[in-house]
């Protein structure tokens, strides 16, 4: 007797972002088993990330390194500079990348880290003497600077501009003295009002050591590796005293705490957290923003030896984490949080990205080996990149019969004449089966973006809607759904899927 | 007659020394003693051989004349001798007034067993001693008898010479009187004339009039211990103060220093709930509050210090306003014993008037006396002169029935020896 159709309707598949936690066939049907180069796009759809538009076309200063650190000066008079550091070397400029590094002045590192303040940039890394950029006078050490030698204690490896000063913290053989500079003169760490504040009391679990200074509704926040201190009334450092402490979670990598406004988030050891809710849940697991990917976090930085780079970016409302040594970005997806506290996050893998930064304008720089680069069009410096899905095990309600899969009828949004091959394995598979279908060409170009003679008018993005029938059974069904990026976006609106429901095993 | 001869005399003989000067008895004694007109042979045998012819036939004549010479010769002499008694008597009378009118030494006595003595030292400042022991003394140290050594205390005992009422009269006492003029004797040098011949020759306790204050012991006590309050308050004052300073500074941090620990562990307490213990800044050097709790503690050691100054200037103006006070006090019980010398004196004054007045009803009396007495003398000679001039006026004028007057025996004389028979008779000189 023919049965009835059961169908498995994965609207929006993948809208809750990437799952390695839960049990695949207990998860919601939102979740995305995988979902490599995408992101949650403005429509709650899996979409294609942006690419790598490569603005460097000179990188000898550079030669063979990548991008470590990109950072946007600009000051009060309009000024701006967009600095970089790579090859031991500081480099400014986009297209050209021009070594600015001061004369006589060697580096053989390029962990910096640099911030704008009062006009001028500073520029801090561990045992090096500190760099200040002013338009007027250029790059100069603190030495040529101040007409004086550097103490070896303001050779920091963490710098934060904050509350009219500088902080600084790290030095070669010191990580628990944090020492502020005069009122607005970040040069001066002696005299006028700086001081400074030994922390290794202070520490909620007897010790630790400071990586990473920051500065959110106006406490001044201090990242131990385990633990956190938030000082109140910084503003008046001397005065300062501490609001609140956290302990057993903490910053691992100085780089990765960014302000998004509400809230702070960091990369800890465990995951990405977030400074509100862990001050708020004091440091309790719910406030683990990566739970959906922890495990598989964990294990990318317990093998992490360069230092991350991050990112926030309202406009497109992610926060990114690159790990350099994997060759992987994560994406939170920062709308909102799911059920349990976490953020959406897909995974950007093979990546070369290695650096990022956010202009005033919004746009986010890319540091690679090929210099500096945008987040924009849809392919990393004209290479194309795989855009992946995988949906968690569909078990249709019923883990226990046999499903017999029919069709698989996936809506797309864009593309552009390329093929995209959908998959389906039974009960855990590796081995997928798969069906290609290509979606038509168009080259679409909206009112306000594209401008006259580039584009012509469009109605819109290309929707491709196939019906795949399927072969063969299993108990738990997994579908997927992967394509090569190269120029133009893509996303997975609607994934259905059919299947009869077979006896029970 | 030296002080130690006194001694060396019973009283006897004491008393027969102090007969040296004048008493008012002594005065009633003074008699002029008569004084017969012997009349010695001016010539030699020769002369009286040849003129005892004529004696025989004149003598009626002769012997009026002898009378009537010698009657004047005794006048003259009467008179010139009551002069010299005259003059001896008012000298004696005036030594006595003179030592009548002596200030006599008094001692006065305060309720409180102080005493203050005038002329004399007071009756406190004298040892006491056993009578069988002053006996004893005199006999080991005079060489005198038991009988000479107790006659030696009576007799100054009933002198007065017992100053301070114990019985006996020691040395110290009459050498005081002694040299308080009592005892008849010079105070130094005088060999001669003490009472009874004694020969003391020790130091007096006075040398003169003077007041001696003697005071009670418990006066002497808080006279002493006031002196020396007074002396250690007073040396204070012109000691440096830097010392007390120091100690009072020392003190009132030593007050301070317990509420300044615990403020300072108090705000270390703070500040290490704050995580603020390792502030270090360029203006404070610590944190505000660690350089306001500095900051109080210093100004608190400021004015400790200022405190410790001013309290030192107090405490040395308070040790010399005590000290001063209490040098007051210390002669307060010679003041008190002053007060009561003012109201002795008084008395002494009354007293002092009577023996004046006194004095001088003695003198009156006595230079009356002496008057009646030159006035009978000089009646005595008078009526001697008017018994001679009529013996010489019936002996010139021949009226015995003799070959002629006394004239005519006279003209013999130097018709027969020269004039110089009447140098030789002293008619003439």
């Amino acid at each position: 007797m023919a049965q009835p159709l059961r169908s498995i309707d994965l609207v929006a598949p993948a809208f809750k972002g990437v799952n390695s936690e839960d049990s695949p066939i207990a998860q919601d049907t939102s979740f995305a088993e995988i979902a490599d180069n995408a992101i949650i796009d403005r429509q709650g759809r899996l979409a294609s990330r942006k690419g790598n538009n490569v603005l460097t076309t000179n990188k000898t200063a550079l030669g063979t390194d990548h991008i470590h650190n990109i950072h946007e000066f600009y000051d009060s008079a309009g000024n701006e500079t967009i600095f970089s550091t790579g090859n031991n070397k500081i480099l400014s400029g986009t297209t050209t990348l021009t070594d600015v590094t001061p004369g006589s002045y060697t580096i053989t590192a390029n962990d910096w880290k640099i911030v704008n303040f009062n006009d001028k940039a500073y520029f801090f890394q561990r045992g090096f003497d500190p760099l200040v950029h002013d338009n007027s006078n250029g790059l100069r050490t603190f030495t040529v600077a101040n007409g004086g030698a550097t103490n070896a204690t303001f050779k920091a490896n963490e710098v934060l501009a904050a509350f009219g000063r500088l902080f600084i913290a790290g030095n070669a053989t010191n990580d628990t003295i944090i020492y502020w500079s005069d009122l607005l003169d970040g040069n001066a760490f002696t005299g006028g009002s700086s001081g400074n504040i030994d922390v290794s009391k202070a520490w909620p679990n007897g010790a630790d050591k400071i990586v990473a200074l920051a500065a959110h509704n106006d406490f001044l926040v201090v990242f131990g590796e385990h633990s956190i201190i938030v000082y109140g009334g910084a503003d008046s450092p001397a005065s300062m005293a501490i609001s609140d402490t956290v302990s057993g979670v903490g910053c691992i990598d100085r780089k990765t705490v960014i302000s998004i406004g509400t809230d702070l988030l960091f990369l800890s050891d465990d995951g990405l957290r977030s400074l509100g809710r862990t001050i708020q849940e004091k440091s309790l697991p719910i406030s683990d923003l990566s739970r959906n990917v922890k495990q598989d976090l964990i294990a990318k930085l317990a093998s992490k030896t360069s230092p991350a780079s991050t990112v926030y970016s309202p406009e497109n409302y992610f926060y990114l984490l690159c790990l350099p040594d994997s060759n992987l970005v994560y994406c939170f997806d920062l709308r909102g949080r799911l059920e349990n506290g976490s953020f959406r996050v897909t995974k950007w893998p093979s990546v070369n990205f290695k650096s990022f930064a956010r202009d005033r304008d919004g746009s986010i720089y890319i540091g690679t080996t090929d210099g500096i680069g945008k987040y924009d069009g849809f392919d990393d410096n004209n290479s194309s990149y795989i855009f992946r899905y995988s949906s968690p095990g569909l078990t249709f309600g019923d883990p226990s019969k046999i499903k017999i899969l029919k069709k698989i009828r996936p809506t797309i949004i864009g593309g552009n004449n390329v093929d995209i091959v959908l998959s389906w394995t039974y009960d855990f598979s590796v081995q997928a089966n798969t069906s290609r279908f290509r979606v038509g060409s168009t080259n679409p170009a909206f009112f306000g973006v594209s401008e006259y003679t580039q584009a012509e008018f469009s109605l819109g993005d290309l929707i491709s809607r196939k019906s795949l029938n399927c072969t063969g059974n299993g108990t738990v069904i997994t579908v997927g759904l992967q394509t090569e990026v190269n120029g133009a976006s893509i996303s997975l609106q609607e994934m259905n899927v059919l299947a009869l429901i077979g006896k029970t095993l | 007659m030296t002080t130690q001869d006194i001694y060396n005399t019973t009283a006897a003989q004491q008393n027969q020394a102090g007969a040296g000067q004048l008493s008012v008895d002594d005065l009633q004694q003074i008699t002029v003693p008569f004084r017969p007109l012997v009349q010695e042979n001016p010539f030699g045998g020769n002369f009286l051989g040849g003129l005892f012819g004529g004696l025989v036939n004149n003598i009626v004549p002769i012997a009026s004349t002898v009378g009537g010479l010698g009657a004047l010769t005794g006048a003259y002499d009467r008179l010139g001798a009551i002069g010299e008694r005259g003059l001896v008597g008012a000298g004696q009378i005036a030594e006595e007034a003179f030592a009548r009118s002596q200030f006599k030494p008094f001692t006065v006595t305060t309720g409180t067993g102080s005493s203050v003595g005038v002329g004399i030292p007071a009756p406190g400042s004298f040892p006491e001693m056993g009578r069988e022991a002053r006996i004893q003394q005199l006999m080991e140290t005079q060489g005198i008898t038991r009988e000479q050594a107790m006659a030696n205390q009576q007799f100054s005992q009933m002198r007065g010479f017992d100053i301070n009422n114990d019985g006996v009269v020691t040395n110290q006492e009459f050498a005081a009187a002694r040299n308080a003029g009592l005892t008849g004797t010079p105070a130094a040098g005088g060999a001669a004339g003490g009472a009874g011949g004694g020969a003391f020759t020790g130091a007096g306790p006075m040398i003169g009039p003077n007041i001696q204050t003697t005071f009670s012991p418990t006066e002497q006590a808080i006279s002493t211990g006031a002196f020396t309050g007074a002396q250690t308050l007073l040396d204070a004052v012109t000691t440096d103060r830097a010392t007390r300073e120091q100690d009072i500074y020392n003190r009132i941090r030593a007050t301070q220093e317990a509420e300044e620990e615990r403020q300072r562990l108090a705000l270390e307490e703070r500040l290490a709930n704050q995580g603020r213990l390792g502030v270090r800044t360029a203006m404070f050097g610590g944190t505000p509050e660690q350089l306001a709790l500095a900051k109080a503690q210093e100004e608190a050691q400021a004015r400790a210090s200022l405190a410790a100054i001013q309290q030192a200037q107090a405490e040395q103006a308070q040790d010399a306003r005590l000290g001063t006070q209490l040098l007051g006090a210390a002669y307060l019980p010679e003041a008190q014993a002053q007060n009561a010398l003012q109201r002795g004196l008084l008395a002494s004054q009354l007293a002092q008037r009577g023996q004046l007045y006194g004095t001088g009803l003695f003198g009156e009396a006595s230079i009356a006396g002496l008057d009646a007495l030159l006035g009978s003398g000089i009646g005595q000679a008078e009526l001697m002169g008017r018994l001679g001039t009529s013996l010489l006026s019936g002996a010139m004028g021949g009226a015995g029935g003799g070959q002629g007057g006394i004239g005519d025996i006279i003209g013999g004389a130097v018709e027969e020896y020269g004039p110089d028979i009447l140098r030789q008779l002293g008619i003439i000189s």
